[in-house]
């Protein structure tokens, strides 16, 4: 709580670490994906109309792949552990 | 008369300066007017959430050190500032630098607020740090995207 109160935004880094762990990746993965979604897709779209739909598919895709690469790395290290 | 209007278009290097002096100008200039704000507000967004993510420190300015101070070093004509005697190789001691300067001039207003702000911020060196520096980055990168975009299309109007 302490720590929430001293922080000064766009001076101290965001306290995340008041967050539990599991919840880091997701706060800090899904808004920038969304951005870069949305851009690509404003970029690539011919008509505007198009880019909602088009940036939402991406930004799922682009997760779900994160997900796969994760889970294949866990598995993996697991693996090399035993 | 409303058609010609339509397919006049501006030089495309004042096309690629408005879209670096504020993100999407290049488009609005072009007529894109929501594609514009779609992806300048995007990319001035993904600038400002990777400062307050990481602070404004996550900017690391070439010629700076950790404390704010100008980095000297020593040549045959005495000691002098770094960017004057080696810039190159200080600039790719800071990669990063250079992605974030793509996002225009909020690139250099957070590299000054960086400086200026280093003797009473420290540097933090946790993740939440990297992922401010690769939000700053990623929007620099972006916005030169969006730039190589609305030339492009300002130089097909302007060929038509």
């Amino acid at each position: 709580m302490s720590a929430v109160l001293a922080f000064r935004p766009f001076l101290d880094p965001l306290p995340i670490w008041q967050l539990p762990n599991w919840l880091w990746t997701p706060v800090l993965l899904i808004p920038l994906t969304i951005g870069v979604a949305i851009v690509y897709k404003s970029i690539k779209c011919r008509k505007m109309d198009m880019v909602r739909k088009e940036a939402t598919v991406l930004t799922l895709q682009i997760l779900g792949v994160m997900v796969a690469a994760a889970i294949v790395l866990a598995l993996l290290v697991r693996g090399l552990e035993r | 008369m409303a058609d010609s209007e339509q397919n006049m278009s501006p030089p495309v290097a004042i096309v690629a300066i408005a879209g670096w002096v504020l993100p999407g100008a290049g488009y609005w200039l072009t007529g894109e007017r929501s594609r514009a704000i779609a992806t300048g507000v995007t990319v001035i967004l993904l600038y400002l959430a990777g400062l307050l993510i990481g602070g404004v420190r996550v900017i690391e300015v070439p010629g700076f050190g950790d404390a704010g101070q100008q980095i000297q070093v020593r040549t045959t004509n005495g000691v002098v500032w770094v960017m004057s005697a080696t810039p190159m190789q200080e600039i790719k001691a800071k990669p990063w630098s250079i992605a974030q300067i793509l996002a225009g001039p909020m690139g250099i207003f957070s590299g000054v607020a960086s400086v200026y702000s280093a003797q009473s911020v420290a540097v933090s060196h946790t993740p939440v740090n990297e992922a401010g520096t690769l939000y700053t980055a990623v929007a620099g990168m972006l916005n030169l995207l969006v730039i190589i975009d609305s030339t492009h299309r300002a130089a097909q109007k302007e060929s038509t």
